[in-house]
């Protein structure tokens, strides 16, 4: 597309108010080609020609050749730079050469593994060789029994899913013991996607899968492919507890991108509010596809991808109805059937434009496209890049706007262009040898095959101590040397990968209610009666955390930019009654969160702070939800709900500051709490880099209520707690140091994303960030100032109490450079990646 | 979502305490009784099976029913199988048809839970120099499974035709993919193989309150079942059994297999015969 000639276009138009903040063009990049040491064979240069290939580029060749050695090999490119072809060539060649061989191909969602079939099979097409040979499928939830038995005892490349590998191959291996004993390639993708708790769990799962391997005499070659992160060798070793090599010079050709960014203009004179960024989303996105610029339009929620789409289209129906059906949206929820068919409309070119959640975010492919349109920061510089990979084919210029909410972190990356393209994406971090974590996996392995000398060789030294206590709570029992399961549980049952639930509602339309009185209003509640079920069609689905923060009675719940409204909500049946009504509004969760301690384990003091370690409560519910009309986002009516609260049980550690220096504080015109704020939110940062956690794995909140005073609580996002925020009570010195180097040398005025300025701590993933209402960035000034003084204090005491106190001293660890400064804020709290449901 | 149930929060408060760096003294390993009071069992030895030791319970089928020839109403009722052998109703017994009643093994595997656990016992029945007899191979503890599948896979080896309740679905299955993790060779799932529940379902549709085993064993074998272990607790007290070496534990489970095979022959030879040798009314029996 004709970027410059678009702004041009813009910065003329009626609407247009300054929006433009920043614009930087991205250097065009030409492609690099390699040769191999070796051609292919004539199947798969068969195959390449269909493709029109003649070459492969330079990370493909290397992919190849790494492979070719044996040796295991991370992909780390971009979006569109050809992953699947590197990883999926070697494994083709492979099994080409010896037909008995079999491959295991993992990916993080499902609808992605049915996507990459669809790829295989494609190029399978254009080989009948290959097409031969290939005894392939997806074997996950989805497939029926008959599928299932048949992939097991025939297929020889097999797409599946780790929660799958987990809980439906690893337990009845022998059933797959052909499989097993063949297995010549693992392929993971997205290996960015298996960050924090999930990534630690998914590591422990392909140490199973090792150890079940050698047990039938093979040694599967790892390929890996990820998105770009800060770490991906040291991340891809964990990951499989082997060495693995690194191909990251990405010979792709890209084009010349203009990343723009864009602020919605101030609505007053104040400078308080600005318009809507939807709105403005809106137009931007329709005026690119009057331009017939296919395009993508992410944003953070549901409702937005919903909002964004219903305005666009009805933007279009009044200026180029013509172009009204050629824009879709597309999200996490809907069916399978529904999202293929905008898949293969896009890829074809026959869509014009997509609205989308980060369901489109992974690999499914949809081609390229020339523009893309990021609504808000999607909480991270990876999610960022990703997002901004989906526009620009091969060396055409592409355009990416960036359009920012009134809120700070969004409103900071407008201001600072500068630290957005110099901030270098995320470290994914996870830690296998979390002892809670991998407790579990050990009772997993013990009961798949029992636990030998050699296990601590695959799950680190801990191991053999986690051993010893399994067989002291009679979970194993020793004998000559090896632990068998000795109990009648179904181990992998009790370990789930993602902190999410796995249950699911489904959405039911069903007729409108044209009953007796008033039709308008739907009956609700116990009136509810199940309709006839062959009135009842099915729309769509959603997981069951998300369902009481979208399907409340009367929500209005928005499908492909039409209004149905919810008329009852069963909790038990796990079902979502709606009926389709046009209605100029939308509805928008007010949610609530408590903190409860429930037992104080532990208790010390640091620096005349009181901190603690203990059991807690976190709560949350749906309170009431707010009806917002279409456009002006006003607020035009509420509805109170009795929704039962979601909770987990979990660890938490706290600290209370000193009375005194909170008067002290006060004096200096500074509100303690919001300097408490600040460091809260300093130590979700901090405490990752010594728990090896992701900080989406652990929350905090500022609180009086527990202790009569304002005290910081942070706690594990898991039920029963992984001891993350452990750490910091164990070593508060260590860690609030970190917190006050990092605050002080931050070269920031007010505060910024980088140090006290993270976001909420539990992204509301059903609200529209629009109408959420902006919240400042805490004091930097006060937290400083706490931080400075716990620090200072905690010096002074250990003085005066002399050799006493440096006996108790904890030793800083120190930690990496690269990691003091975080980037901005956490991730989705469920762990997914992306908007979708995993299995 | 709910990982944490007893058993689990104990061992989390433990690993806690071990990361605290806190050792405390491991409990004394549960006392083993010496295997000398499994010789107690009556017909319990060590055999070599094929060059492989192992324990089994070998029990002849007269002395657990007295008074019942079972082995001639066996070669009876094969005998007749070739009349049936156009009745839909039976077809499930065509595998049996011309084959040798003197080859014939009744096959029940008695297991710690379900899909991919271990088995611990294999029950066979089968006629040996002219007499039906029950040979039990036993795990003593964990590690004897893959001796017990290896016998085992040689004494079915041996056998023209295997007859189950419910192997199609499970025993065969099972123990195909038990050995194939052990490596063991075995040709069972190519053996002739009548599947007694398929049969029944046919045969007795609606007549019972269902068709499971001890249904048909009460109302067409008329067998009265006594010293039983319902099969749900099998799986924790062979744990039991495996840890503290307590034998009387384990009789009941020895029993229960016992019965079962018995049964599946019995019903078996009921439906071979059937019609027209008279099912009832008959005396109710007990196996000693």
């Amino acid at each position: 597309m004709d970027v410059e000639r678009f702004l041009e276009r813009i910065e003329r138009s009626r609407d247009y108010g300054g929006q433009i903040a920043h614009v930087e063009t991205l250097p065009e990049r030409p492609a690099r080609y390699e040769p191999l040491a070796e051609p292919f064979p004539p199947a798969i240069r068969k195959a390449l020609q269909g493709l029109e290939i003649c070459d492969l580029y330079s990370h493909q060749a290397r992919c190849v050749a790494e492979a070719r050695e044996r040796r295991n090999v991370a992909v780390v490119t971009g979006t569109a730079s050809g992953k699947t072809l590197a990883y999926t060539l070697p494994v083709l060649e492979r099994l080409l050469a010896n037909p008995e061989g079999t491959a295991l191909f993992l990916y993080p969602t499902k609808a992605l593994a049915q996507d990459q079939l669809r790829g295989l099979l494609r190029i399978a097409e254009l080989s009948e060789e290959i097409a031969g040979l290939l005894r392939t499928g997806t074997y996950d939830g989805d497939t029926p029994s008959v599928g299932r038995r048949k992939l097991r005892d025939e297929g020889n490349l097999i797409l599946s899913n780790p929660d799958m590998l987990h809980s439906g191959i690893l337990p009845y291996h022998a059933k797959w013991s052909r499989f097993l004993s063949r297995l010549e390639f693992v392929v993971i993708d997205e290996i960015h996607a298996y960050r924090g708790i999930f990534g630690s769990n998914v590591a422990n799962v392909i140490r199973r899968l090792r150890r079940v391997c050698r047990h039938y005499g093979s040694d599967p070659q790892f390929l890996l492919g990820s998105a770009t992160i800060a770490n991906p060798r040291d991340f891809s070793r964990s990951l499989v507890g082997a060495d693995v090599s690194l191909v990251n010079d990405d010979g792709s050709p890209r084009g010349r991108k203009k990343f723009v960014l864009w602020n919605p203009p101030f609505l007053d004179t104040a400078n308080m509010d600005r318009r809507s960024s939807n709105v403005e989303a809106h137009w931007l996105y329709t005026e690119l596809v009057k331009d017939r610029v296919q395009t993508i339009c992410f944003s953070r929620a549901r409702v937005t991808a919903e909002l964004i789409h219903r305005y666009t289209q009805e933007m279009l129906t009044r200026s180029k109805p013509e172009l009204a059906g050629l824009v879709r949206a597309y999200r996490g929820g809907y069916l399978p059937r529904e999202r293929r068919e905008i898949e293969k409309a896009l890829f074809s070119g026959e869509l014009l434009g997509v609205s989308s959640t980060n369901a489109l975010e992974l690999g499914i492919d949809i081609g390229s496209l020339d523009a893309s349109i990021i609504t808000g920061f999607p909480s991270t510089i990876a999610s960022l890049w990703q997002q901004a990979g989906r526009a620009g084919r091969g060396s055409e210029e592409a355009a990416t706007f960036f359009v920012a909410y009134n809120d700070p972190i969004d409103q900071y990356l407008v201001r600072h262009p500068e630290y957005l393209f110099a901030q270098s994406p995320e470290s994914a971090v996870i830690d296998p040898e979390n002892p809670y974590i991998l407790t579990g996996h050990l009772e997993c392995a013990a009961f798949e095959l029992p636990l030998g000398a050699d296990e601590p060789e695959l799950f680190g030294e801990i191991a053999k101590d986690l051993i010893r206590l399994l067989r002291e709570h009679g979970r194993v029992r020793e004998v000559d040397g090896r632990s068998y399961w000795a109990n009648t549980d179904f181990p992998s049952r009790q370990v789930s990968l993602r902190h999410m639930s796995d249950d699911t509602y489904t959405i039911i339309e069903v007729p409108a209610d044209t009953g007796k009185g008033d039709a308008y209003r739907p009956r609700t509640g116990p009136d509810f009666a199940p309709p006839d079920p062959q009135e009842a069609k099915v729309i769509g689905n959603v997981d069951a955390t998300s369902a009481l923060e979208l399907l409340y009675p009367e929500a209005v719940y928005l499908h492909d930019g039409e209004t149905f409204v919810v008329r009852h909500l069963d909790l038990e049946g796990k079902a979502a009654y709606v009926e389709r009504r046009e209605v100029d509004y939308y509805t928008n969760p007010v949610l609530e969160q408590h903190l409860v301690l429930r037992e104080e384990r532990e208790r010390d003091t640091f620096g005349g702070a009181d901190t603690g370690f203990g059991d807690a409560t976190v709560t949350w519910f749906t309170a009431f939800f707010k009806k917002i009309q279409f456009f002006s986002t006003d607020s035009i009516g509420y509805g109170n709900l009795d929704l039962p609260p979601q909770n987990i049980d979990t660890t938490t550690a706290w600290i209370t500051i000193p009375a005194d220096l909170r008067g002290a504080l006060k004096r200096l015109g500074k509100n303690p709490v919001e300097g408490l704020a600040g460091v809260r939110n300093l130590l979700i940062s901090v405490v990752p880099l010594y728990a090896m956690c992701d900080r989406a794995d652990i929350g905090g909140v500022v609180d009086s209520k527990n202790l009569g005073q304002p005290t910081i609580f942070l706690y594990d996002r898991y039920p029963g707690g992984l001891g993350f925020v452990e750490h910091f009570y164990r070593k508060p010195r260590t860690i609030l140091e970190s917190a006050r180097e990092l605050v002080e040398e931050c070269p920031c005025d007010g505060g910024c994303p980088s140090c006290v300025g993270l976001p909420v701590l539990r992204p509301a993933q059903h609200q529209d960030p629009d109408v959420g209402g902006a919240w400042p960035i805490p004091d930097k000034d006060a937290a400083r100032i706490i931080l400075e003084e716990l620090v200072t204090r905690a010096a002074e005491i250990e003085r005066q109490a002399g050799g006493e106190g440096t006996a108790r001293r904890v030793a800083p660890s120190p930690v990496p450079r690269e990691r003091t400064t975080p980037s901005i804020a956490s991730g989705p709290s469920s762990g997914v990646a992306g908007d979708d449901l995993p299995f | 979502m709910t990982p944490s149930d007893v058993q689990a929060t104990g061992i989390r408060q433990h690993i806690a305490a071990l990361l605290r760096g806190e050792r405390r003294p491991s409990p004394a390993a549960p006392v083993r009784l010496a295997d000398s009071t499994l010789a107690t069992l009556r017909g319990a030895r060590t055999t070599q099976i094929d060059g492989v030791s192992v324990f089994e319970i070998r029990r002849d089928f007269e002395e657990l029913l007295p008074g019942e020839d079972a082995w001639r109403a066996l070669r009876d009722g094969m005998g007749h199988l070739a009349t049936k052998e156009e009745e839909e109703i039976y077809a499930g017994l065509r595998p049996a048809i011309g084959a040798d009643p003197a080859r014939v093994a009744i096959l029940d595997l008695e297991t710690t839970g379900f899909w991919g656990c271990p088995i611990f016992l294999v029950g066979l029945l089968r006629v040996e120099n002219g007499r039906l007899v029950t040979r039990q191979l036993l795990a003593r503890d964990y590690p004897e499974e893959a001796a017990v599948l290896r016998a085992a896979a040689a004494l079915l080896d041996e056998s023209a035709l295997v007859i189950t309740f419910n192997g199609k679905s499970y025993d065969v299955p099972c123990f195909a993919e038990r050995c194939s993790m052990f490596g063991v060779k075995t040709k069972l799932r190519r053996r002739p193989h009548v599947d007694i529940l398929h049969v029944a379902r046919r045969r007795w549709r609606g007549e019972f309150e269902d068709c499971r085993l001890q249904t048909l064993e009460r109302h067409v074998t008329r067998l009265t079942r006594q010293g039983d272990i319902p099969s749900a607790e099998i799986p924790a007290v062979y744990h039991d059994f495996a840890a503290t070496g307590d034998v009387s534990r384990l009789e009941p489970i020895l029993h229960h297999g016992r019965v079962d095979v018995i049964t599946t022959l019995r019903l078996f030879t009921a439906l071979a015969a059937d019609p027209p040798a008279p099912l009832r009314p008959r005396k109710r029996k007990v196996v000693s």
